[in-house]
C-alpha cells in the first residue's frame, strides 16, 4: 500500500517535471523577449526569463494552481524586468560589455563582422532610446516573427492598433538610425 | 540621402530581423526542473542531546567557578572579632545591657569620721 503511494508520487513529479520542461520549450522565448524589451541586454533577459520559470516551479511545488502559466509567466516576467532596477547587480554596474558598446564580447570577432556589430550597437542604442512599449512590439514582431494577431493578443490589443503601432515604431526606429549615420542594413 | 528621407522601412526589417537574430542565445539554453529537496535524516533527538550537554556543560562551568572565587575571596570570621559599641565597651552576651541590666551601684552609707 505504502510502496503504491510512493510510486505514484514519483509518477506526478515526473509528469510535472515534463510539463514544467515542455512549458520552457513553448514560451521561453516570448518570456525572454518582453525582459529584452525592457533592458536590452540578452543575459539579464535570459536570467529574468529563468527565474520567471522557476518560480512558476515554486508555485507547483507549493500546490498552486495556475490556470494559465503562460499569462502568469509574462506578467511574472514583466515584474522581475522591473525589479531588475532595484537589484544590486544593476546597482553595482555589472553589466556584460556588449551592454556597453554594442559588440560582443564573448569572442574574437573576425573583421567582416566588425562593421555589422558596429550597426548592432546603434541599432542598440537607437531602440533604447524608444520607449518601451515601441522595443516591446519591435521585439514581438522580428525577436519572436509573430504575427499581427498573435502581437495583439500578447499586447491585449486591436490588429488595427498593432499595425498602426508596429509602423510608428518602426519610422521613429528608422529615423534614428538615419540620424545616427546607418543607412544600409547588415 | 538626407535626414529627411529616411532609409526605405525594408532596409530596417532587415536590420532588425539580423540584430535580434543575433541576440537571442543560440542554441537556447535548457531550464530542468529544480530536483526536490534532499532531507538529511539525522538520529532522533541527537541535535537536542548536543545543545542540552553545551547548556550543562556551561553551568558546570559557572558553578565551579563561582565557588572558586568564592573561596578564594573569604575572609575567616575572627572568633575574637568584637563589635565596638557607641561608648567603648566591649558588646558580648556576658555584658549584653539587655540581658544583664546594669545593677545599680550600691548606695555606700557614710561614716562618720570619728576623730581620732
Amino acid at each position: 500500500m505504502k510502496n503504491g503511494t510512493v510510486k505514484s508520487t514519483a509518477l506526478k513529479a515526473a509528469a510535472r517535471r515534463e510539463d514544467f520542461e515542455a512549458l520552457y520549450q513553448r514560451h521561453s522565448r516570448e518570456v525572454w523577449a518582453l525582459a529584452y524589451a525592457r533592458w536590452m541586454n540578452a543575459d539579464t533577459a535570459m536570467d529574468v526569463a529563468q527565474e520567471a520559470f522557476l518560480r512558476l516551479w515554486k508555485q507547483w511545488e507549493d500546490g498552486e494552481v495556475i490556470l494559465n502559466p503562460r499569462a502568469w509567466l509574462l506578467r511574472v516576467a514583466r515584474n522581475l524586468a522591473e525589479d531588475f532596477a532595484k537589484s544590486a547587480f544593476r546597482r553595482n554596474g555589472t553589466h556584460p560589455p556588449q551592454m556597453m558598446n554594442g559588440v560582443q564580447g564573448r569572442e574574437a570577432l573576425p573583421l567582416e563582422n566588425l562593421e555589422r556589430e558596429e550597426t548592432f550597437g546603434q541599432l542598440r542604442e537607437a531602440m533604447a532610446e524608444m520607449s518601451k512599449a515601441d522595443r516591446e512590439i519591435l521585439t514581438l514582431r522580428y525577436a519572436l516573427d509573430y504575427d499581427t494577431d498573435r502581437i495583439a493578443e500578447t499586447l491585449d490589443i486591436n490588429a488595427t492598433a498593432v499595425h498602426m503601432r508596429l509602423s510608428r515604431a518602426r519610422q521613429r526606429l528608422a529615423n534614428r538610425l538615419h540620424a545616427n549615420g546607418v543607412h544600409h542594413a547588415p | 540621402m538626407s535626414y529627411l528621407s529616411p532609409p526605405p522601412v525594408n532596409d530596417v526589417d532587415g536590420a532588425l530581423r539580423a540584430f535580434f537574430k543575433a541576440q537571442m542565445p543560440a542554441p537556447w539554453p535548457s531550464l530542468k526542473a529544480p530536483a526536490p529537496p534532499v532531507v538529511v535524516a539525522t538520529a532522533k533527538g541527537w541535535p537536542m542531546m548536543r545543545s542540552r550537554l553545551a547548556l550543562a556543560a556551561s553551568v558546570a562551568v559557572l558553578a565551579l567557578g563561582l565557588s572558586f572565587l568564592s573561596g578564594a575571596f573569604h575572609v575567616r570570621a575572627n572568633p575574637l572579632e568584637q563589635r565596638i559599641t557607641v561608648d567603648g565597651a566591649s558588646a558580648s552576651a556576658e555584658n549584653d545591657p539587655l540581658r544583664h541590666p546594669v545593677q545599680p551601684p550600691l548606695k555606700v552609707k557614710a561614716m562618720p569620721v570619728s576623730a581620732p
